[in-house]
């Protein structure tokens, strides 16, 4: 489980490269939310990492990865991680003098790896969420990044075992 | 060792390719070095059942910056309540001590004299647990996480941050003195390590 973290991190750090592209945007998210797991409602937190590029017309295609902890009754029941990738797009945006206000929709998919008391799980994934964020436009010439981007997000996931949720808190730093 | 042999090759590997050219690096604030800083740590318990809470406590760590790469060595005690959770145990005090190394991913500088950084962090340490009853345990440990640091670049150098790793224990002798035979099935070997501190 450590290794697989690891590659992904390396992976996610190796999107990052600067050169004549524009490295797109890196950030975090802490997260909670809830899984079905094996019949059962379990709830989970969640520190994910994320890379974010613009694809066209403001859509947004982004990547993910997440190490989960799960419990229930306030008793962990194991961990795992889980990929996601998926579009956003701005719905609706308010820009003021110095910061643009945003609610963003996002679809996507992936699945997760979890360990349940001892037993593996493959949990694949659709969801659909928004957030709610806003981004600082003012920068200094030399900003290695143009935005800041702090945001909220809600979705709601689709499983196989039926309907989960998550809401977490993070930010984004733009190329 | 072998997990710390990988958690140390993946961070070189994570690292190299992320590496900017000399121009870019130039842009980033310069690191204080040395920095100082306490913090409020939750530590992972050192117990071998999986339990949905940390020991709270206070923090301290220097670290000296060398490019966009931070070394920082770190110390934290905290309180671990008997009760944990549904799960019970001794309950006692828990200490930590380790190093870490950050590798400033991002950086926003809205103002010549502010910047909000982006970092992400491997780190090695051991936990040592006192607990109640006497009996003392102690764990090595292996993170890799990220953190949030706003700070001054002016002559105060004042930052604060938040920093959350995933620590994975690489073993345990507290299941004999903590548990009394009445543990279940480990299911987890990982915690939430997280830390919101102040730096100068």
């Amino acid at each position: 489980m450590v290794t697989r973290v690891l590659v992904v991190l390396a992976v996610l750090a190796g999107t990052a490269r600067a050169d004549d592209v524009d490295p797109g945007m890196l950030g975090f998210r802490f997260a909670g939310g809830t899984l079905p797991v094996d019949g059962a409602r379990v709830a989970n937190e969640s520190l994910a990492i994320g890379v974010e590029h613009e694809l066209a017309c403001g859509l947004r295609g982004f990547g993910e990865y997440e190490w989960m902890w799960l419990a229930h009754d306030e008793t962990a029941l194991g961990d795992g991680s889980r990929i996601q990738l998926g579009l956003r797009h701005v719905i609706a945006q308010k820009r003021l003098s110095m910061v643009r206000l945003f609610v963003d929709g996002e679809v996507g998919g992936g699945a997760a790896l979890v360990t349940d008391v001892g037993t593996v799980h493959l949990l694949p994934d659709a969801f659909v969420g928004a957030r709610f964020g806003y981004d600082l436009l003012p920068h200094t010439a030399r900003s290695p990044s143009r935005t800041f981007e702090p945001e909220l997000s809600v979705r709601v996931l689709a499983l196989p075992g039926g309907a989960a949720w998550m809401v977490g808190v993070g930010a984004f730093w733009g190329g | 060792m072998r997990l710390a042999t990988i958690l140390v090759l993946a961070t070189c590997v994570a690292a190299s390719p992320a590496r900017a050219d000399d121009a870019e690096d130039a842009a980033f604030a310069r690191l204080p070095s040395p920095q100082l800083g306490v913090n409020l740590a939750a530590l992972p318990i050192p117990f071998p059942v999986p339990a949905a809470d940390a020991a709270l406590g206070p923090g301290v760590e220097v670290g000296i910056g060398l490019g966009r790469f931070k070394l920082v060595a770190e110390a934290a005690v905290a309180f671990a309540d008997a009760r944990t959770g549904a799960t019970s145990h001794a309950g006692g005090w828990v200490g930590r001590a380790g190093g870490a190394l950050r590798w400033l991913a991002r950086e926003y500088q809205p103002l010549d004299v502010v910047t909000s950084d982006f970092y992400l962090v491997a780190a090695a340490g051991e936990t040592r647990a006192w607990w109640r009853d006497g009996a003392r345990t102690s764990r090595p440990d292996i993170s890799v996480g990220f953190g949030e640091a706003l700070r001054a670049t002016n002559r105060y150098r004042f930052g604060m941050r938040v920093e959350m790793r995933v620590e994975f224990g690489l073993g345990d002798d507290a299941p004999a003195v903590a548990c009394r035979g009445s543990c279940m099935t480990v299911a987890s070997s990982s915690g939430l390590f997280a830390l919101v501190g102040a730096t100068w």
